[in-house]
């Protein structure tokens, strides 16, 4: 069992509030983002949810600075996400896209220590830091000298979340994490991600298209639909008072009745 | 990417070092594109070895010619850059084409301006005039009792054919038609070669020649007088860089012996030899030389049976310094453009495009245009062949980068490396095999195009095709040929082998 403190031995970061005002994104003439405002608790995990092309994954990328939004803006721990500010604040932020966005290249060890590397951690810092995300993510450490196609999809998964995890950041941001795993893998590391939000207490959102897994992970969840959110709420909010007819649909479509 | 750059560096300086052991300076006789300069310099040349092999000349001095150079100021400009040592020129272009806007009287004069000014020397005559004249054929002149050009002005109905130059050239048709009246003319312009034929065929009456040329002869042609020495003189002499005198006094001393040698008639007869019995100009030299100078035989005979092995291996090293130099140059220019243009937006369209434009430029046209630029030689070469690898090397890259999933960017931006990070870490690592790719097609391409440098004095296996199409001979041609397509095959398989060896591993398919 990984004891809280020694997670802390970077510094203790607590999980980060995320505020995000008014938020429009056009990208090539169209308007994906139409004004977005959410504010989610530190230490709290808030799943997006919705079709794809709703704008979920776009509004991750402007919380990263990956995007910017033609008007509005994005607040974490109160600094403003800018041109200027957003390579500081992204190594508070950790971020693990669809497919683990491993690089190639790098073995599992290299990905993962990548960054605190170039901070100039010393060797026996990330060797500790390597040790206890290994317990944390139930890794090998045999497989640590593996390329990221020499391993299985769970396994990436994990490496990608160790890499986002390493700097102990206060935010962490998911974009579809389990997307391509088959059933059980997913289960298994929808588990273990519970059980380490918990354990860390930071703050997370996650985009998925998957309501049990929102269900399961979020405590709040938010539905989007074309640019716009729908309903934020609890998961029985949105089975019990749905805010329209979409929601109802989209609930029905997923058969997550069955699995509430 | 430590390890590649290793790898390349080591290579490189390998390459060059191999290559600068073959390309040693030797002294470097030229001659022009037509026959009777290639014929003057191989009888320079091997003269010039048999004198500095002699038991007591106490150097050892290699001895080279360099064949079939483009214009007279392209060889002129390359003797004094020092491309050039020797080569054979008249009197009549050195004052009115080379050294036209100097306005020398006399060829004294033009002597000591050379020495002077150019540190340049000049033989004598070596014992003909080379001068431009007008011919008929002897039928139709002995017919219309025509001898000498003064006889020309009466004859209005005369069908002149005159070669371009002839027609431009101040000394030709412009001041022998003021000279001797000839008027209502409107000559026609023809190629000098097909001038003879059209004339024995009874289109053409009156064409220009040189006086040595080897068809007088063959097509039965009356010379006409220039009974009012209106043609300047074209007295055939060697020019030389003074620092011969230091470096190989002997092959000034051998220049010298040929001082009034040839006769007019014996280049008629040298000239007929090589277009009409199809001999090669060395042997015609060898020949020429072994009866003019009986009793000096063994080493010249050795010259007329050059080591094939020798040869090949020379140019094959010349070949790979201009694949390898301009190699290096289009990677270290190539990757960075093509990385400007993955990664700065505006700039995309403007590279690629430039660089697809170069491509389109016929390889032979490419390498002429260098010529005013760079002279002749190695260097004009090289950027020719710098600037056709440098499409593959700019597209590779540039698509290499472009091709990094986007997942892999987002990472790499999410997790807080900076631009130039990014491009180190992980897009130039990523890029790396297309990268290698773009090095290897461009080394590929390059050894092929190279065999073009020949063209303009840079040598290589391109040298044993070229001298191998004007002679007619197959053997010749392959074996430039074939050394060329094993060096492209080699080339190859060395980029594989290291791409094997070297590259990271960048596994495809990865993060799926």
């Amino acid at each position: 069992m990984i004891e809280q403190e020694s997670l802390n031995q970077v510094g203790p970061q607590k999980g980060a509030e995320v505020l995000i005002d008014q938020v429009r994104v056009i990208l090539s003439g169209q308007e994906i983002l139409k004004g977005i405002s959410l504010r989610v608790e530190p230490g709290t995990c808030l799943a997006l949810l919705g079709p794809s092309g709703c704008g979920k994954s776009t509004l991750l990328r402007t919380i990263i600075g990956l995007v910017t939004p033609h008007s509005g803006r994005v607040t974490i721990h109160g600094q403003l996400m800018s041109r200027e500010t957003s390579q500081k604040l992204r190594k508070e932020i950790g971020f693990c896209v669809q497919d683990g966005g491993l690089f190639p290249h790098l073995n599992l060890e290299q990905n993962v220590t990548l960054m605190a590397g170039l901070l100039r951690w010393s060797p026996s810092q990330i060797s500790n830091r390597l040790e206890e995300l290994l317990e944390l993510t139930q890794m090998s450490t045999s497989l640590l000298k593996r390329f990221p196609n020499q391993v299985s999809g769970g396994q990436r998964q994990r490496v990608s979340l160790m890499r986002s995890l390493f700097l102990n950041p206060s935010l962490i941001l998911l974009d579809e994490p389990m997307g391509a795993l088959d059933p059980m893998v997913r289960s298994e590391l929808q588990d273990e991600l519970k059980s380490i939000f918990k354990k860390l207490g930071k703050t997370v959102i996650l985009v998925t298209h998957d309501l049990s897994e929102a269900a399961y992970l979020g405590q709040s969840l938010v539905l989007m639909r074309a640019g716009e959110i729908v309903q934020q709420g609890s998961t029985r909010d949105l089975i019990d008072r749905p805010r329209d007819r979409f929601v109802t649909q989209y609930i029905r479509s997923q058969r997550a009745e069955v699995l509430l | 990417m430590r390890g590649l750059c290793r790898f390349f560096i080591t290579v490189w300086v390998g390459l060059i070092l191999i290559s600068s052991a073959f390309a040693q300076r030797p002294v470097v006789v030229a001659s022009k594109k037509f026959t009777e300069s290639v014929i003057l310099g191989d009888i320079a040349a091997q003269w010039a070895v048999h004198r500095t092999a002699e038991p007591n000349s106490g150097q050892k001095i290699e001895v080279r010619h360099q064949r079939e150079l483009g214009l007279s100021q392209v060889i002129w400009k390359a003797l004094l850059r020092g491309d050039v040592d020797v080569y054979p020129e008249y009197t009549g272009t050195l004052l009115r084409e080379v050294l036209a806007n100097r306005q020398l009287a006399s060829v004294e004069e033009l002597k000591s301006v050379l020495r002077r000014d150019y540190q340049v020397g000049m033989t004598r005559t070596l014992g003909f005039d080379n001068s431009f004249a007008l011919g008929m054929r002897e039928e139709k002149a002995r017919l219309l009792g025509i001898s000498k050009l003064s006889d020309l002005k009466g004859f209005s109905n005369l069908k002149f054919g005159l070669s371009h130059e002839f027609l431009s050239r101040s000394e030709g048709w412009p001041s022998i038609q003021k000279v001797y009246q000839i008027i209502g003319q409107n000559p026609i312009g023809i190629e000098h070669e097909l001038a003879y034929r059209a004339m024995s065929e009874g289109k053409l009456d009156v064409t220009d020649l040189y006086s040595t040329d080897a068809e007088i002869p063959y097509y039965e042609i009356r010379v006409l007088d220039d009974d009012l020495k209106s043609f300047p003189s074209y007295e055939a002499v060697f020019i030389y860089r003074l620092d011969l005198e230091r470096r190989a006094p002997l092959v000034i001393a051998a220049l010298n012996d040929l001082e009034g040698q040839i006769s007019l008639k014996q280049m008629n007869d040298l000239n007929k030899k090589v277009k009409y019995d199809r001999a090669r100009e060395e042997e015609v030299a060898n020949q020429f030389l072994t009866e003019k100078f009986t009793g000096r035989l063994s080493s010249i005979a050795k010259f007329s049976s050059p080591k094939w092995m020798d040869d090949v291996l020379r140019r094959g090293g010349e070949h790979l310094y201009l694949v390898g130099v301009s190699l290096l140059f289009s990677i270290l220019v190539g990757i960075p453009m093509g990385i400007i243009a993955a990664k700065v937006p505006w700039m995309g369209s403007p590279i690629l495009t430039g660089a697809g434009v170069i491509q389109t430029i016929p390889s032979l046209a490419l390498l002429v245009f260098m010529i005013p630029i760079f002279g002749i030689g190695t260097v004009p070469a090289i950027a020719a062949l710098f600037f056709y690898s440098l499409l593959p090397m700019i597209l590779n890259t540039y698509t290499g980068i472009k091709e990094i999933p986007e997942t892999i960017r987002d990472s790499a931006v999410g997790l807080g490396l900076s631009p130039w990070q990014r491009l180190r870490l992980v897009e130039i690592p990523m890029a790396s095999r297309s990268i290698f790719a773009g090095v290897k097609t461009s080394a590929v391409i390059n050894v092929g195009t190279a065999t073009l440098g020949s063209l303009i004095g840079a040598g290589g296996l391109g040298q044993l095709i070229l001298m191998g199409v004007r002679r007619d001979d197959l053997g010749m041609i392959l074996s430039g040929a074939v050394p060329a397509a094993v060096l492209a095959l080699v080339v190859q398989w060395t980029f594989d082998w290291a791409e094997s060896r070297v590259l990271p591993r960048a596994r495809e398919g990865a993060g799926r």
